[in-house]
């Protein structure tokens, strides 16, 4: 495929599309997440706002927008104002490698689509998708610590310092829990590793244990009850962002959400077989790539709300709890998984693991 | 897999720059401005602060900050090796076994050291001292106690 | 002008004046700000060079765990603390080493870019063609690293474990880890037990008391129902 005009178009477009589509998601998620919350609390939630109260958090968006955002006096201005940035960016970084659905192809002829343009569903198709994701969380840390810093005063400081150690170490665990993923799937391409799970052979049931321990590290990586301890209300006050207000916090929000989407996204990519469904089967009909968008989104969406479920359940973990969890539990039993995966599949080398265990 | 594969998170990029940049100005046209010395005090926990902000932040967060380092490490070679854990067979399965026993000697050591016990230990140490004074000192009584029957 | 001279001239000039910035910004925490630049505009460089593993594997390592560690130091350190005149002293005493280095820094990109070989090491035989055929950076990457390449990978575990080690060592020898976390090793939990003797001999502290001391919550309303409750029992 040559590189020319179209190609940046078709790219362009798909980043405006998925930002739209993220940003649509992020707003319905916060409106929904209080909903949830409120009906597992029997109460009735924000319902003034447009109808069911849909429209609430475009509501306090503009407001937020419009109020005053007030700088302290004793904040590092630089370090202040960059780390609402540095947390937005590599969040929507993020979203890079996420495959929405199948790619197709416009124009041409072939399975090579030769003299037409291939349409990825995917931001950007890289051969290195995994390590992507995990270079962006990995910059994601410094939000939360530069935010505490720049702040200039107590409880953020303790809550970046705190927020940077359970990031780091939640993030051992989360890359660690990936591995076996691309063991069984053989690539770090992550259209590949859905592809390898076609067929309803999902990563879920032979790997279920880093499945699991996957879920925990992402609700930690992304700040999330029963992990929440970075903005603590009963011990530090508002956590990292105590001293934001106005837009400068809205942004730290909006970051946190467009984490937790992009975190089911590849949850749903890594263990629940991405955009791949009961219908239609891959490339069977024109529209698949449609098809495969719905159900991704779908199964996405599931995850979102076990994340709603679990933050009106759970009660918050005590911070020495949080760190032996991590070290003293996700780490070594994933170590020790992944090998037993890894001897699985090497001694299958000819067929692959989900077949084998899901007796497809 | 060519450089121009990028260029879209080149676009992405720009896309939440700008986002975040145009929020920004927005708020700064739309928002009211009224510093008050109220305002810009540091809001803190809602008291008034009492004293300077922590300079030093115990060894442990280091500690972590280290550990991880090392893990991540280990991470990124597991990461090639995955992908090709096929084709290297039992070959790649031993190299790489030696490799994490290895690593995991160095974490049976900090577990042992109590690296990821982030309980206040001083209290804790101090309670089952305690215990285990009283119960020395109890034996210590009983075998006193045996010592002057015996006399007697 | 092609894609990979743009991200060469970008990358290199942000490189450039961000490693500058790490060293001449007052701030030791814009100092490290400055480095996460310098180190992801490195990764911006492999990029160029289409070295993308390494590109991703430098932000992870390097601008994703390698400057929080620095932060943490300087945070553990404290900003302020540093004495201005052991500071002078510091500098004297590393200058000629810094210089040094700076040397054998220089003459290396000297040498690099006269293109004269040095009798050790490797020169690069892979070409694209050869990371095509092996199915991508990674597999290429992987397949010399597991294979020719296997001793200084498994050394590389043994390196992981002395720094692993090392700075727990060295963490240990701060004067008193106690309620900083650090387990209760032998010579500790000595040292706490003479003290609780100390202070029981002195009668300070009875170890009953102080056993309790830190766990009843000083409310005076459950005081009240703790002194009625002994007289009761006292009386019965």
């Amino acid at each position: 495929m040559e590189f020319d005009g179209w190609t940046a178009l078709i790219g362009t477009g798909t980043v405006v599309a998925v930002f739209v589509v993220v940003m649509l998601m992020v707003i319905l998620a916060v409106w929904a997440e209080r909903r949830v919350a409120a009906v597992m609390q029997t109460r009735i939630g924000p319902n003034r706002a447009g109808p069911f109260g849909l429209l609430q958090t475009i509501a306090d968006g503009i407001k937020l927008l419009m109020k005053e955002s007030i700088t302290p006096r004793q904040v590092d201005r630089l370090v202040y104002e960059l780390a609402p940035l540095l947390a937005v960016l590599p969040a929507f970084l993020a979203l890079a490698i996420v495959p929405f659905g199948p790619g197709f192809c416009i124009g041409g002829q072939g399975t090579d689509c030769s003299g037409g343009y291939f349409v990825d569903m995917q931001i950007a198709n890289l051969n290195v998708g995994v390590l992507w994701f995990l270079s962006m969380s990995a910059i994601g840390v410094y939000a939360a610590l530069l935010a505490g810093w720049g702040s200039g005063s107590k409880y953020p400081l303790l809550g970046g310092v705190r927020a940077s150690a359970q990031v780091i170490s939640y993030e051992a665990a989360l890359s660690l829990s990936v591995v076996p993923v691309v063991v069984a799937a053989g690539t770090l391409d992550t259209q590949g590793i859905v592809l390898a799970q076609s067929q309803y052979r999902w990563f879920l049931l032979p790997l279920f244990i880093p499945a699991l321990f996957f879920f925990v590290a992402a609700l930690a990586e992304t700040n999330r009850p029963p992990f929440d301890l970075v903005e603590a209300e009963s011990e530090l006050v508002g956590g990292f962002h105590t001293e934001y207000s106005g837009v400068r916090f809205m942004l730290f929000f909006l970051a946190e959400y467009v984490n937790v989407v992009t975190i089911s996204a590849l949850f749903v990519t890594f263990f629940l077989g991405g955009w791949t469904g009961p219908y239609p089967v891959a490339g069977s009909v024109n529209w698949a790539p449609l098809f495969g968008a719905i159900w991704f989104l779908a199964k996405t969406v599931c995850i979102i709300g076990i994340f709603f479920w679990l933050r009106v359940t759970l009660p918050r973990l005590r911070y020495d709890q949080l760190m032996a969890l991590c070290w003293k539990r996700l780490i070594p039993i994933n170590l020790v998984y992944l090998m037993a995966v890894a001897v699985w599949v090497a001694y299958q080398a000819t067929g692959d693991l989900p077949r084998l265990v899901g007796g497809g | 897999m060519e450089l121009h594969d990028y260029l879209p998170i080149l676009v992405l990029l720009v896309v939440a720059l700008l986002f975040g940049t145009v929020s920004r100005g927005l708020s700064a046209l739309l928002h009211p401005r009224d510093p008050t010395p109220e305002k810009l005090d540091p809001y803190e926990c809602g008291i008034v602060p009492e004293r300077d902000n922590p300079e030093r932040f115990p060894v442990q967060f280091y500690l972590v900050a280290m550990i991880f380092i090392a893990f991540d490490i280990e991470v990124i070679f597991l990461y090639p090796w995955a992908v090709l854990v096929r084709r290297l067979g039992v070959f790649g399965l031993v190299e790489m076994a030696v490799f994490v026993a290895i690593v995991f000697v160095a974490y049976g050591y900090i577990r042992r050291e109590g690296v990821f016990d982030w309980a206040p230990r001083k209290k804790l140490d101090r309670t089952l001292l305690l215990q285990r004074y009283r119960r020395e000192a109890e034996a210590a009584r009983v075998a006193s106690g045996a010592s002057e029957t015996e006399a007697a | 002008m092609s894609g990979e001279w743009i991200l060469y001239i970008v990358f290199g000039a942000t490189a450039l004046v961000s490693a500058i910035g790490v060293v001449f910004l007052a701030n030791p925490i814009h100092s490290a700000l400055s480095l996460i630049g310098a180190l992801a505009s490195v990764a911006g460089l492999f990029l160029a060079q289409e070295a993308f593993f390494l590109s991703v594997v430098q932000i992870i390592v390097y601008t994703g765990a390698v400057v929080v560690l620095f932060l943490f130091v300087i945070m553990l350190l404290g900003i302020d603390s540093a004495d201005p005149r052991e500071e002078q002293l510091l500098r004297r005493q590393w200058f000629p080493w810094a210089f040094l280095g700076g040397v054998i820094g220089v003459g290396g990109l000297v040498l690099t870019i006269t293109g004269i070989d040095l009798p050790f090491g490797v020169s690069g035989t892979d070409t694209a063609d050869a990371v095509n055929e092996a199915g991508g950076n990674v597999q290429a990457l992987s397949e010399r690293l597991f294979t020719d390449w296997l001793l200084p990978f498994e050394l590389t575990s043994i390196l992981v474990v002395a720094a692993i080690v090392g700075g727990v060592v060295l963490a240990k020898r701060t004067k008193d880890l106690r309620g900083s976390g650090m387990g209760l090793t032998p010579d500790l939990a000595e040292r706490i037990s003479e003290e609780v003797e100390a202070d029981a001999a002195e009668g300070e502290l009875d170890p009953e008391d102080a056993f309790e001391a830190d766990d009843v919550d000083p409310d005076p309303d459950s005081d009240a129902v703790l002194v009625g409750e002994t007289s009761e029992n006292g009386e019965g």
